[in-house]
């Protein structure tokens, strides 16, 4: 396929790319950044280092390309997003017209990665819709699980191959796609007691639980200082919206081991249903008032999800080491 | 006094302060920032270093690096460096403020040091010292700045910790006055949220076209804060006025930029005040 920019390919677009052989995916990617690199549009490749392997020495001969590790990206979402606009903040100021990137996406298999792998698919549809970027997400059929390929399929609008390119007719709109798909359950380390178990926590009790968190978070893990109050800032914000928004009692628990901690918030409340909240800043002129605790908190941990069952609502926050 | 917030401290009167920093350079920055704004209203300042303290451990270097002019200072008599048998003592803090109203001087800022003090003091004498210096500062315009180096709980710790300001039933927050605009000192929650926002409409309305806020002291601001800064501020900036956010630390600069305070027409963000 001739992945022509004059054929007025649309910046933004986010396509993904599902390719069953290394011919494949070689066919789609040369003419691709030819295309770019001809259009003097930047072209960046995330990719393992097994496919950087099959791919840079034949891209050496088609022109520049910047390459970057996968866990340099997707760590988190909102992370992975500011990632990508800082990609094209460069490339721009540099002059190019436009980013192409070549992105094989991977949160991790373990713990919740494939779940962060949706979100941050999803979310990019909304998150990156204003930048001078073609993204397309590499999926290796081969290797990776069925249900992963195929969620993940269904958050791209377009989709293309070797051939051609054509609007995905599977495409679900991503808070649709994060409603059906991003729930995680408990973590392991939940089946033990936890290190910290604080009941029917009231606004009075804020300053002392955070202390509490930090102390029993230096003394019992690994993580650097920084990190720990950053986790502390993002639980704050969470136990903050369960006492403002929810309805109590409001529980907090923290398990802490060597390499993470996780941190769970329960209210009474109906909870919410909005799956996008927090992993998009609010309009930045007029100042966000709702909507802010959750955007910092997704910022602040590297992981957060909600269920809501008829209990009530939980958050679930981790954050882990490096 | 009506509509005042409960952590606002009037001109005039004292302010018994508590900051626990993360490092050298927070506890240095921050008691260096607090002394400077006494200095600059004419106020004195007497603190106590170890014997042979000099260089970069020093409170002199640290003001120093923020610019003082310490040898002219201490010419002034502005700036008192006392032997530390003879500061931490239990009427100590009392005498130091009679012989500086006594030079002249229209009010007196003093540092403590935990780690110094106790090497002076029994932990329980220490708490003797604060109860008494708490009780100075809140009837005369005496003010101290109480450092302490350990986040960790302890009986000790929590007693000492509820001898200062801004502690109590809501998170620690103090908001001092001056005439450049607002010193902040602590954490920001929903729980005092709407005192800080009280403190910034008060320091707005006697502002000129600048009000300074500086947050160098501030360990914690959150979505409640950040909601409190712009509310508190509203009628300043709607007025023309622009609020220069002054000296935060990374984890709240962070905070500040997620929310598009870099960005949002009427605040400046500056890190190095100086």
């Amino acid at each position: 396929m001739r992945a022509n920019a004059e054929t007025g390919t649309p910046a933004p677009a986010h396509d993904g790319l599902f390719y069953a052989s290394d011919e494949q995916l070689l066919q789609f990617v040369v003419p691709f950044v030819r295309d770019g690199i001809a259009h003097h549009e930047a072209v960046v490749v995330v990719a393992h280092d097994s496919t950087r392997k099959l791919l840079e020495p034949v891209l050496a001969d088609v022109g520049p390309v910047e390459f970057v590790s996968p866990p340099q990206v997707f760590r988190r979402t909102v992370g992975a997003v500011r990632i990508y606009q800082e990609l094209v903040q460069r490339a721009v100021e540099r002059g190019a017209p436009r980013v192409r990137a070549i992105s094989q996406v991977d949160f991790g298999a373990a713990g919740h990665g494939r779940e962060e792998n949706v979100r941050f698919e999803a979310v990019a549809n909304l998150a990156l819709a204003a930048q001078p970027l073609w993204n397309v997400c590499l999926y290796d059929v081969r290797r990776l699980p069925d249900e992963l390929v195929s969620t993940s399929a269904q958050a791209h609008p377009y989709l293309v191959s070797e051939n051609e390119r054509w609007p995905n007719p599977d495409y679900v709109p991503p808070a649709e796609l994060l409603r059906r798909h991003s729930q995680i359950g408990p973590y392991r380390v939940e089946a033990q007691p936890p290190d910290l178990d604080v009941r029917d926590l009231h606004a009075v009790g804020l300053s002392r639980l955070r202390k509490d968190i930090l102390v029993t978070a230096s003394a019992g893990s690994v993580l650097p200082q920084e990190q720990i109050d950053d986790f502390l800032e993002a639980v704050n914000e969470i136990v903050t919206n369960s006492l403002v928004h929810g309805k109590g009692p409001v529980s907090i628990r923290v398990w802490v081991t060597q390499q993470r901690i996780v941190c769970t918030v329960t209210d009474r409340g109906g909870g919410f249903d909005d799956p996008l909240a927090g992993f998009l800043p609010g309009p930045m002129n007029g100042l966000p008032v709702h909507g802010a605790g959750l955007w910092l908190a997704r910022n602040f941990t590297d992981s957060l999800d909600f269920s809501t069952t008829e209990n009530g609502l939980t958050a679930r926050l981790a954050c882990w080491t490096n | 006094m009506a509509g005042l917030p409960r952590v606002f401290v009037k001109p005039g009167h004292g302010a018994h302060l508590m900051s626990v920093a993360n490092s050298q350079d927070e506890r240095r920055s921050t008691l260096s920032r607090w002394v400077v704004r006494g200095l600059q209203a004419g106020e004195g300042f007497a603190y106590a270093d170890p014997e042979g303290s000099s260089g970069p451990d020093s409170v002199a270097s640290a003001l120093a690096d923020t610019g003082v002019d310490v040898d002219q200072a201490q010419r002034d008599g502005l700036l008192l460096r006392i032997p530390m048998t003879d500061f931490y003592a239990l009427d100590a803090p009392a005498k130091l403020l009679a012989e500086a109203l006594a030079e002249g001087l229209g009010a007196l800022r003093i540092a403590a040091d935990a780690r110094h003090g106790l090497q002076v003091l029994d932990p329980a004498t220490y708490l003797d010292f604060e109860r008494r210096l708490a009780d100075t500062c809140a009837a005369s315009p005496l003010s101290a700045l109480c450092q302490f180096d350990t986040q960790a709980d302890g009986i000790w710790f929590s007693e000492v910790t509820w001898m200062h300001m801004g502690y109590g039933p809501t998170s620690p927050f103090v908001a001092l006055p001056d005439d450049e605009g607002l010193f902040l000192f602590g954490e920001v929650d929903i729980t005092n949220a709407e005192e800080m926002a009280e403190a910034l409409r008060l320091a707005g309305s006697h502002a000129d076209r600048l009000l300074q806020v500086d947050l160098t002291g501030m360990t914690l601001l959150t979505a409640a804060g950040c909601r409190a800064l712009i509310e508190g501020t509203d009628d300043h900036r709607a007025g023309g006025g622009q609020v220069l956010l002054l000296g935060a630390r990374p984890p709240v600069q962070r905070v500040l930029k997620l929310l598009g305070f870099d960005q949002a027409p009427g605040f400046i963000m500056v890190r190095d005040p100086a």
